[in-house]
């Protein structure tokens, strides 16, 4: 386990720098800018409630984080993470009514249907792509859109609770609840575990290499299918759980429109943060949770619009992506010219 | 059916616009993903211009403007900072759904949806002797100016990129970087161009979307349109007229989904129409021609 010390670097200069730069941006609208990072603050975690949101909201970024960075990891460009996570929804949404186990059983039955129906959403894509050779991402948004008017058909139809004044849904069977605190260290227990697959695993080896080089698999002898199906397996398993986490996870287990909000987005964004490392998404994921949280609070307390944290999240994500590439050029540059002067040295 | 067709053809307009910009970059090998955030900043921006001052040619203005700015942007991103192309869109599409979302609010102190009196549309015009053609006369009037911009912009862009010298050079850089390079070309600077280009046509594109079938803005306009227009220029190679007939097709389906509605199929399924085509139409055209954008068939 280890971030290098150029990536901790840039990711501590480019949170300073987007700091910087969205409180600049506060100032220049009129607003009092410290004032209203700190209250940003102290809303997500002031209170017993607010936290156990945090944690609600962390969860479901770390696992589409997770999605989104094992499928850019092994090469493929899957950007399908919002569709699957709707499918999870709709699954656990379906099933967690039906079924009244108890919960030992429930929850992990419901999170388990949920990566299958996932896997079962992303595999039409890979039939897509092995038998017809379509480009991967263009299908897999389009997979977003069909799935984002389902969960909508389904959730004003099939879903819909009789007399509810907006779209709202009946509420799962009791026993399928999951705290929010279970959740995030379940989900932190799965990041964990990929890394170490990834890192300790052959399988996880491959598929990194993949990522890097497919050619290199295919001459090594491995399958190269074989490694794309089972990312795909375990990335759209991550989504999808997700999914279920937003219904069984929080307080309210029944769907209500916009319930999805934009993790599987974020959890694309944290992946191009992380770049490839996985252990980097538990912070983002976090930092991104907290000012999702807090954004409410601020606006009740400083006025500072809630959708201002949109703006501080794409700022967030420009620094420290441009923090990352500026540093790593910078040293590659410098590692050449220090070979160079030992290649004229070594001449001499 | 010419209504469902005229229909079409307006909802078609946008997307269009977004097209043609992605040719731009598509032919020079940029891969422009932030085609859907660029056309939804401009949309917003083209209802600000027309909003304060009650004119539609300011809206435009602000549109293209602001697209402009974008694609300076990108450019820094892109060509200076030598970002990867990919996370740029992402990250262009991200602050465009954010910072439309945040002005709204912030500008107009709404949520969701920004209409006003205020906001004038973009002028209908009828073609003078077209339209006097009976039955089919009704195809080609009433429209607004966008629409009739549009047409003769894809002509515009086959003969720019087809037929004039610049066309040859990003074409070239298109096809191989280095030998363009080591030809005398500068590589930076025709790239930027085509950048700013694609940034301009969707600037026009957002005008139309907010001022042209609708005069309002809504958050999240632009509602896949971007995506569909990629998808699109994929499917035809990068080739304006067939991108145009694409598109238009595209536009007859999703008109021909507020039509569908009537007949009581829910207007989710209506609305899946065109993603499920796209769909279809690429897996077949993919399995014809074997474009492999990331060699997946060498690969698997």
């Amino acid at each position: 386990m280890k971030i290098s010390h150029i990536t901790f670097f840039s990711i501590v200069i480019g949170f300073i720098c987007s700091i910087i730069i969205s409180m600049s941006f506060l100032t220049l609208q009129g607003y009092n800018a410290p004032q209203g990072i700190s209250v940003l603050i102290k809303s997500a975690f002031g209170s017993e409630i607010s936290r156990s949101i945090w944690m609600y909201r962390s969860t479901a970024l770390l696992l589409t984080g997770l999605s989104a960075s094992l499928i850019f990891l092994s090469g493929s460009v899957n950007l399908g993470q919002q569709g699957t996570l709707l499918i999870g929804i709709i699954t656990t949404l379906f099933l967690g009514q039906k079924m009244t186990f108890p919960p030992i059983i429930q929850v992990p039955l419901l999170f388990i249907c949920a990566s299958l129906a996932g896997f079962a959403w992303n595999s039409i894509l890979l039939l897509f792509r092995f038998k017809f050779y379509m480009n991967e991402m263009i299908g897999s948004l389009m997979f977003n859109f069909i799935a984002r008017y389902l969960m909508s058909f389904l959730a004003a139809g099939y879903f819909l609770k009789e007399g509810a004044t907006s779209i709202q849904s009946h509420p799962l069977a009791p026993s399928s609840s999951v705290l929010n605190m279970v959740g995030f260290t379940m989900a932190l227990v799965i990041v964990f575990a990929c890394y170490y697959f990834l890192k300790k695993h052959q399988l996880g080896y491959e598929i990194e290499m993949k990522g890097q080089n497919p050619f290199f698999t295919r001459l090594s002898g491995c399958s190269n299918k074989k490694i794309v199906v089972v990312t795909t397996l375990i990335s759209s398993a991550c989504a999808a759980m997700a999914g279920g986490f937003l219904l069984m996870g929080g307080n309210q287990h029944y769907y209500v429109q916009g319930l999805e909000g934009n993790f599987g987005w974020d959890g694309v964004m944290m992946s191009m943060m992380a770049a490839n490392n996985i252990l980097l998404i538990p912070l983002y994921s976090l930092f991104f949770a907290m000012l999702q949280t807090g954004a409410v609070g601020m606006e009740v307390i400083t006025k500072v619009p809630s959708e201002f944290t949109l703006i501080f999240q794409g700022i967030t994500v420009f620094c420290i992506i441009a923090a990352q590439e500026i540093s790593t050029r910078y040293l590659t540059r410098l590692a050449d010219k220090e070979r160079q002067k030992a290649t004229s040295e070594d001449i001499q | 059916m010419i209504n469902i067709i005229h229909l079409g053809i307006i909802v078609a307009i946008p997307t269009l616009f977004a097209a043609l910009g992605g040719i731009y970059t598509e032919k020079s090998k940029v891969f422009n993903i932030a085609l859907e955030g660029i056309l939804l900043f401009s949309a917003f921006a083209a209802v600000c211009g027309s909003y304060y001052f009650s004119s539609w040619q300011m809206g435009i203005v602000y549109a293209v403007v602001s697209s402009l700015l974008i694609g300076c942007f990108f450019i820094f991103m892109v060509l200076i900072l030598k970002i990867n192309v990919f996370i740029t869109g992402l990250l262009i599409n991200l602050l465009a759904l954010g910072g439309t979302t945040f002005l709204l609010r912030l500008l107009f102190n709404t949520r969701g949806a920004f209409q006003s009196e205020q906001i004038q549309a973009l002028p209908v015009i009828s073609l003078p002797f077209l339209s006097s053609i009976p039955y089919i006369g009704a195809l080609f009037s009433k429209y607004h100016i966008l629409v009739y911009g549009g047409i003769i912009s894809a002509v515009f862009v086959y003969i720019h990129i087809f037929e004039t010298p610049f066309g040859l050079r990003l074409r070239a850089i298109g096809i191989n970087n280095t030998a363009a390079q080591s030809g005398g070309l500068s590589v930076f600077r025709i790239k930027a161009i085509a950048i700013l280009f694609s940034s301009f046509f969707c600037g026009l594109g957002g005008a139309a979307l907010s001022l042209g079938f609708v005069s309002l803005f809504t958050e999240n306009m632009s509602n896949g349109r971007g995506w569909i227009a990629l998808s699109s220029l994929i499917l035809t190679r990068a080739n304006p007229l067939h991108t145009l007939f694409i598109v238009l097709l595209f536009g007859i389906f999703d008109g021909a989904s507020f039509t569908l509605q009537k007949y009581r199929i829910p207007s989710e399924f209506a609305s899946m129409l065109p993603y499920i085509i796209t769909l279809i139409t690429l897996a077949f055209y993919s399995k014809k021609h074997k474009i492999s954008y990331s060699g997946y068939v060498q690969e698997l």
